[in-house]
């Protein structure tokens, strides 16, 4: 249920790239349906993206590759609203480091 | 420098004579000598005699100065993606904390100090010192490491297909490397010069490693990250300097994307311009150079890789053709023009397609 008491739907999408090796069985792009997951699951992933801002504020151009480093593309539809953003390692912001990390999570067992 | 010997032990007053009824040429040479005498004079005034004072000290000091040691810091992210991470696990000179990783990390960093200033002389990864930092247990189920241009970033992997990654020392010798890297030849993360980054980074790490365990070229194993995977994937490690391509090949991960000849280059925009595919090329390079060379590989092909990273001609856009030319040049000026050294280097890139 999002947090108006309507059930959270939509969608996540998490491409990962980089890191210290290439697996090309890793590097795919991993998709689920927010209403699939659980409705805890669902409502951390909207609050996450609520708490990172994930919607809002202008793109920035990403960070000059850092070696070995990860470059998470992260794509979100929640509520009617998407949005993809290109994200490089480190993670500078805590809140969107923690919803990359939630979206993993939930992408890999999905 | 005095290019007219007589003049160099004349003294004054004869300079000056020279200089005032001498032939013109004899006058312009005795004047020249007259103008640069009284800096020479100054100079031995201050060398000659007993040394005493600051000067006195600092030899003194120089001959009792312990050689420089490496100041490590582990830092422990608890799971969290912040680097570095809040808590200090361990410090230089600290007991063992019984925690792997932390105590991994604090042992490879070493490792990779050693090699540097026992190899090449060079003090840590600035050659000035710079203390070593390292953050573990970052993320949750984090399956990888890098260097965040201060640090070393440690995961714990993933537990299904990869194990910590402080678990391989040589990944510990090449996450340093690209901070060597950085300092030095700054080659640009990206296509060519990206892979040659990459593979500097590998050729320093198997290194590491190597003379960690005090193997020589044909021991080694000239694998890179072996030990990180679980049983559950079918392969060996990351990558193989010896035979690019066969490190693993399985159902989840994929199979080893790496080329080892130029014929077989890679054009791809993912992995920056594929740097951890083509670093293959130069890898393999290496390891025919050090294998032709023979003993241990940090002594030979290790002391040309490493000299030709630090020439004025590698520099953010050099290229495996750059670079191979600059190895050349080094291992004749290290070694001789017709030296088995220099014949070995050439001789491994063109077997890579490279020259």
């Amino acid at each position: 249920m999002g947090t108006d008491g309507t059930p959270v739907s939509g969608e996540a999408s998490l491409t990962v790239e980089g890191g210290v090796a290439v697996f090309p069985g890793l590097s795919r792009t991993r998709t689920l349906r927010l209403e699939a997951l659980p409705v805890a699951e669902a409502r951390a992933v909207e609050e996450l993206a609520r708490r990172a801002a994930f919607f809002d504020g202008a793109e920035t151009t990403p960070a000059p590759a850092r070696p070995d480093a990860r470059t998470y593309r992260l794509c979100l539809t929640i509520g009617g609203r998407r949005r993809e953003r290109c994200i490089a390692e480190p993670v500078a912001d805590p809140a969107l480091a923690e919803l990359i990390a939630c979206v993993q999570r939930l992408t890999r067992s999905a | 420098m005095c290019r007219t010997p007589l003049h160099c032990i004349l003294p004054p007053y004869i300079l000056t004579r020279i200089a005032q009824h001498g032939t013109p040429a004899a006058q312009r040479r005795a004047l020249h000598q007259l103008l640069a005498d009284p800096t020479l004079r100054i100079v031995r005034a201050s060398t000659a005699g007993p040394i005493r004072g600051q000067v006195a000290r600092l030899r003194a000091a120089a001959d009792t100065t312990p050689p420089p040691t490496p100041l490590r810091t582990i830092r422990d992210a608890g799971g969290t993606m912040q680097a570095p991470g809040p808590g200090v696990a361990r410090r230089e000179g600290e007991a063992p904390t019984g925690d792997a990783a932390v105590d991994e990390a604090y042992e490879g960093l070493g490792a990779t100090f050693d090699l540097y200033w026992h190899a090449y002389e060079r003090n840590s990864i600035d050659g000035e010192g710079l203390p070593l930092d390292a953050t573990v247990h970052y993320g949750q189920d984090y399956a990888n490491a890098f260097w965040d241009g201060r640090q070393m970033v440690f995961g714990d992997g993933d537990g299904e297909y990869f194990r910590r990654f402080t678990i391989a020392v040589d990944i510990m010798g090449h996450e340093l490397t690209h901070g060597v890297i950085e300092a030095e030849a700054g080659l640009a993360y990206y296509n060519q010069s990206g892979a040659l980054n990459e593979s500097l980074a590998d050729v320093f790490g198997a290194l590491v490693k190597q003379r960690a365990l005090g193997q020589s070229a044909e021991r080694a194993d000239w694998l890179i990250g072996a030990g990180l995977f679980t049983d559950a994937v079918n392969g060996s490690a990351l990558r193989s300097m010896a035979e690019p391509g066969t490190a693993f090949d399985d159902p989840v991960l994929g199979r080893d994307p790496q080329p080892a000849h130029m014929d077989d280059f890679v054009f791809t925009l993912e992995d920056n311009g594929g740097v951890h595919v083509n670093s293959g090329i130069p890898n393999k390079a290496f390891h025919l150079a050090a294998l032709s060379i023979g003993g241990n590989a940090w002594d030979g092909a290790g002391r040309v890789w490493y000299h030709a990273l630090l020439d004025p001609l590698v520099t953010a856009n050099t290229d495996f053709a750059g670079f191979a030319r600059v190895t050349a040049r080094v291992a004749e000026r290290l070694y001789g023009r017709d030296s088995e050294e220099a014949t070995a280097v050439g001789d491994a890139w063109a077997a890579v397609g490279v020259v």
